[in-house]
């Protein structure tokens, strides 16, 4: 377990992978993996090192896919820094991977009876005075004013009433809303590694055979028709079985399930839904809980529940039932939630999932293996003989994995699902300390303590917190500046403001007609 | 319309207006199909549009479906209003027709808000509602019984002081230097004298033609049906809020749906197939079981040389006829008195003001004539001997120049006076499959970006105002349901 609170003492000098020690200098990297892990990796390290003045071989050692057309992405907003970073035209990617806009996640009946709730990929309201406007907030909802958080979300209300954010100038200057997405995985990986192949990455497809490891490094891997492969460097992107770096490891796996209780994912189709909504739509049952995601031709569902209390066919039965939806080609994957205590050992780094094993909660499949590449070019290693940088690397992925870890914990934490078997547990276990102490400190004074390595950013935990019913006991008294009278001017200015805006935006649906289609 | 018209306008306190009409004589209509200036010349008349509706057990009409008409099993809409929304002074297919060639991938009917409605069976009045956004209004007109429409007008009129008069004409009397018509003797022993007379007498033309002799212009190399045979049946399936015009061997039949039935009727031509021969093709093509026998009628296309000749205007049928592909009959009616009453004269009848009208009213006639000769010409059928006539035909330069000119840059050049205005012309040419070389190079003007929101933005209001909009069913039934109606 890493000490993630830990403040960094070594600073990173950011480099452009140009090498200044010649003695022993990174001269071949060798990625084994399949999927969008392999190949947004051998993109963007190809991508990385065209600008380079060293000349670094990236050779691809594709192993078979594990991919079926049912299988898709749902993204953060985040993930188009990697497809700039990768020289991606949005557009045209999106068409090629019949990917669609999502503007946030709408959580239903997770917390109990109470109301749906929109976790937004924007922030609450505007900062009168520099003071957060969740404060306020917490003051009128106090007085008894009965307006839920998210209508003062631009990006929330936008997501209810499926419109695409255009931004002019009176909306930036107080919402952030992006939005993220939902792509189909066999077409996104089809489109990055036709990419990748455009640009020049060696691309060995094939099965593993062996691999040889020395004084704790890989000193070669052979593969099952004969050839041997040298690197100086390897990348483990083969999934959850890390053939890689299992052979570097000993006692490497922290195993999260006492808080992540689900250990089986159905994934499935379902037809377009139309009009296509701004959200996903992540609905808690007895026995897990169902995602709905819409695609540019399809639905994609995914179930994810534990098989200690049910069975494939169940919750598909189930499912089908509560949604009303016609579900078609459902397979079913084991996962086991958890992440590699050192990612990087030796001259080897294991990316994606064959680093961490989360579930598909919360949009961030991609997200760590976006995180890990991103620590890779700022520390790629210049010395094929010794690797410092992978101490750096391995605290600051451990402190981006507990914190996404975390986060997905606290919707199961707090759910209100009482008298259910699958959902009783995580309510009571005890909780990873920083995540204990952020929720004791939103609900005594609604701020939210974060350190330097997180995804979720403040208004992200707000949502999650205020969306399950985590009550605020105390708001900041710098909030009795402003009178009653002037904050439900405010407020209303602000509710107002929103709803003119909305008004004029175009639609999700015509968007997606007009630019993807 | 005439009688309606000129008590309302002119009145009956300064003019003696009298109406002669004989029940004897049966007159043409089945259902009729209108086009959106009628609801002009019904506010002119202060007419209640609910209550018109009701009298006429009319429905709504979005613009009409032309089914095979440039092969078949293609179809394809002309509806009213416009395409999108015309920028910076150009057209908006033009900016369609830019984001089509970049991969664009939405037919430009998705952008017409008729279109939409049209396919999804709906209807709503629009312009009585605020509209704070600028969603497009929906524009429409009228399928009704046009005989209801008379005797509603009828009413109307002698309510104002028309005097009516039962009869036929046996005699008219001209005055022997001007040969300007002085009166008319009737069956019933009537005379009736006049200044000026409108001829409304239908074919016959019993003033303008049997009487002062003006000629006529015979259209039939260009449009060659001169036969119809039209029958009504029992309303079946929704309750479409478009006429329909399917093409068929030597012609083309229309429906038209009302709220008591469905109007139907085969337009054909007489070289390549009789009268019995029609009905009974007309008969195995109806959607419900025929409620009286089939009427026939047979017509010459073509116009008056002159519509207005001495102290004689001639309106309707009287002054030429083109067949109702379009919707126009009543249209070039209306037309026609507003022009008389725009140029009505004082007191005594002046040459230069009737070449005037006889001139605007060729043009109307002619630019009609155009436009559905267009629906004939570019055909990609061949199947029958019709239609291989009709796609080989020699058509007028004035129709020849505008496809020439529309196949370079999708705009049909429409002039302000014009009836059918570039949308329409769009929509047929395009429908019946006028290919277009290109687009105005004006539209390349604006980046990628703006562009795709613009057009996105339009798509936004198209859908926005469709998904406010109730069932034609719905709306007739709460609006405007007439006794007959059998809307349930």
């Amino acid at each position: 377990m890493c000490q993630h609170t830990k403040p960094l003492l070594l600073t990173i000098v950011q480099r452009s992978c140009e090498v200044y020690f010649l003695n022993n200098p990174i001269k071949k990297v060798a990625i084994v993996g399949r999927d969008a892990d392999a190949w947004l990796t051998a993109l963007m390290l190809q991508q990385g090192f065209r600008s380079s003045s060293q000349m670094i071989d990236v050779e691809l050692i594709e192993l078979p896919s594990h991919l079926t057309p049912q299988d898709f992405f749902s993204v953060l907003p985040s993930h188009k820094i990697l497809h700039s970073a990768i020289g991606a035209r949005e557009n045209l990617l999106l068409r090629a991977a019949k990917g669609c806009y999502c503007f946030g996640q709408r959580f239903s009946n997770w917390s109990g009876g109470s109301a749906p709730f929109i976790h937004a990929y924007d922030r609450f309201g505007a900062d009168f005075e520099g003071i957060d406007f969740y404060q306020f907030w917490v003051k009128a909802s106090a007085s008894g004013m009965k307006v839920p958080l998210e209508e003062f979300s631009l990006g929330a209300v936008a997501a209810k009433q499926a419109k695409y954010v255009v931004f002019d100038e009176a909306t930036e200057t107080f919402s952030q809303a992006a939005h993220g997405y939902h792509l189909s995985a066999l077409d996104y990986t089809k489109a990055i590694a036709q990419a990748a192949l455009a640009i020049g990455v060696k691309h060995t497809p094939g099965e593993l055979a062996g691999v040889k490891v020395q004084n704790g490094n890989i000193s070669s891997i052979s593969l099952a028709d004969g050839t041997e492969i040298n690197a100086d460097f390897y990348i483990d992107a083969s999934g959850s079985e890390a053939l890689l770096i299992k052979n570097l490891e000993v006692d490497n796996i922290d195993g999260w399930s006492k808080w992540l209780p689900a250990n089986r994912i159905v994934i499935a189709s379902a037809p377009s839904l139309e009009p296509l909504p701004g959200f996903s739509q992540i609905s808690a049952f007895k026995e897990g809980w169902v995602g709905i995601y819409p695609l540019l031709d399809r639905t994609a569902i995914n179930i994810v529940y534990s098989s200690e209390y049910s069975t494939a066919k169940a919750v598909l039965e189930k499912v089908a039932a509560l949604t009303g939806l016609q579900i078609t080609n459902a397979t079913e994957i084991p996962f086991a939630p958890g992440a590699r205590k050192k990612q990087w050992i030796g001259n080897c780094v294991a990316v994606g999932s064959s680093a961490v094993s989360l579930e598909p909660l919360d949009a961030t499949q991609l997200h760590l293996l976006h995180v890990g590449l991103s620590l890779l070019r700022s520390l790629f290693p210049n010395d094929a003989a010794g690797m410092p940088e992978a101490d750096i690397y391995n605290q600051k992925m451990c402190g981006f994995v507990e914190n996404v870890r975390d986060y997905q914990i606290a919707h199961y934490h707090l759910n209100k699902r009482f008298g259910e078997p699958f959902w009783d547990a995580v309510r009571t276990v005890e909780l990873p300390a920083a995540l204990r102490e952020k929720i004791k400190l939103f609900e005594s004074r609604g701020i939210v303590a974060l350190d330097e390595d997180e995804t979720f950013k403040q208004e992200d935990w707000t949502s999650l917190f205020v969306g399950h019913n985590v009550h605020t006991q105390s708001f900041d008294p710098l909030v009795n500046k402003f009178s009653d009278e002037e904050l439900i001017i405010k407020f209303q200015q602000l509710l107002g403001h929103i709803k003119t805006e909305i008004e004029k935006m175009p639609s999700l649906q015509a968007q997606v007609e007009i630019t993807l289609l | 319309m005439a009688a309606a018209a000129f008590s309302k306008t002119l009145g009956c306190q300064n003019y003696s207006i009298t109406l002669v009409e004989s029940e004897q004589i049966g007159t043409v209509g089945v259902g009729e199909a209108t086009i959106p200036p009628i609801s002009l010349f019904n506010n002119v008349l202060g007419l209640d549009e609910n209550e018109f509706i009701r009298e006429t057990n009319a429905t709504f009409k979005l613009g009409i479906e032309f089914v095979n008409w440039r092969k078949q099993g293609h179809s394809y809409f002309h509806p009213f209003g416009h395409y999108g929304v015309d920028m910076d002074g150009i057209g908006f297919m033009h900016y369609w027709m830019r984001w089509k060639q970049d991969g664009g991938a939405l037919d430009y009917t998705k952008f017409n808000l008729e279109t939409m409605a049209a396919q999804a069976g709906k209807f709503k009045r629009t312009s009585n509602e605020p509209n704070p956004l600028g969603l497009p209004n929906l524009n429409y007109a009228f399928h009704f019984d046009a005989s209801l429409y008379a005797s509603y007008l009828r009413r109307f009129s002698e309510a104002r002081g028309v005097k009516r008069i039962e009869g036929k004409i046996e005699q008219v009397i001209q005055d022997p230097d001007s040969g300007h018509i002085q009166a008319i003797k009737l069956d019933s022993d009537n005379n009736v004298q006049g200044d000026f007379f409108i001829d409304c007498s239908g074919f016959k033309g019993l003033l303008i033609e049997q009487t002062l002799q003006t000629g006529y212009s015979d259209w039939s190399h260009w449009l060659p049906v001169n036969s119809a045979v039209a029958v009504p049946c029992e309303s079946a399936g929704e309750l479409l809020p478009y006429t329909r015009s399917t093409a068929q061997e030597f012609g083309w039949q229309w429906r038209i749906p009302l709220q008591h039935r469905t109007g139907n009727g085969y337009v054909y031509c007489d070289k390549f197939i009789n009268q019995d021969q029609a009905e009974r093709a007309l008969l195995t093509r109806l959607d419900g079981k025929a409620l009286a026998q089939p009427r026939h009628l047979t017509f010459v296309t073509g116009m008056r040389n002159r519509c207005w000749n001495k102290n004689c205007v001639a309106i309707g049928l009287s002054s030429g006829f083109l067949e109702p592909l379009e919707s126009t009959s009543i249209h070039l009616i209306q037309i026609a008195i507003a022009k008389l009453l725009t140029m009505f004269p004082r007191d005594h009848f002046n040459e230069v003001l009737i070449n005037r009208f006889n001139q605007d009213m060729k043009a109307e006639y002619d630019n009609v004539k155009d436009f559905l000769i267009a629906h004939y010409k570019i055909t990609e059928r061949d199947d029958t001997e019709f239609w291989r006539y009709v796609k080989n035909m020699p058509i007028p330069d004035s129709l020849s120049d505008r496809l020439e000119i529309f196949k370079t840059r999708g705009e049909a050049m429409v002039k302000q006076t014009e009836l059918f205005k570039e949308p329409s012309w769009y929509a047929v040419l395009a429908g019946q499959g006028l290919t277009i070389e290109n687009y105005h190079p004006m539209a390349d003007a604006i980046s990628d970006d703006e562009l795709r929101l613009r057009l996105t933005k339009i798509r936004t209001n198209v859908q926005s105002r469709l998904n406010s909009m109730p069932s034609h069913a719905d709306f007739i039934r709460q609006q405007c349901k007439s006794e007959m109606s059998k809307i349930d």
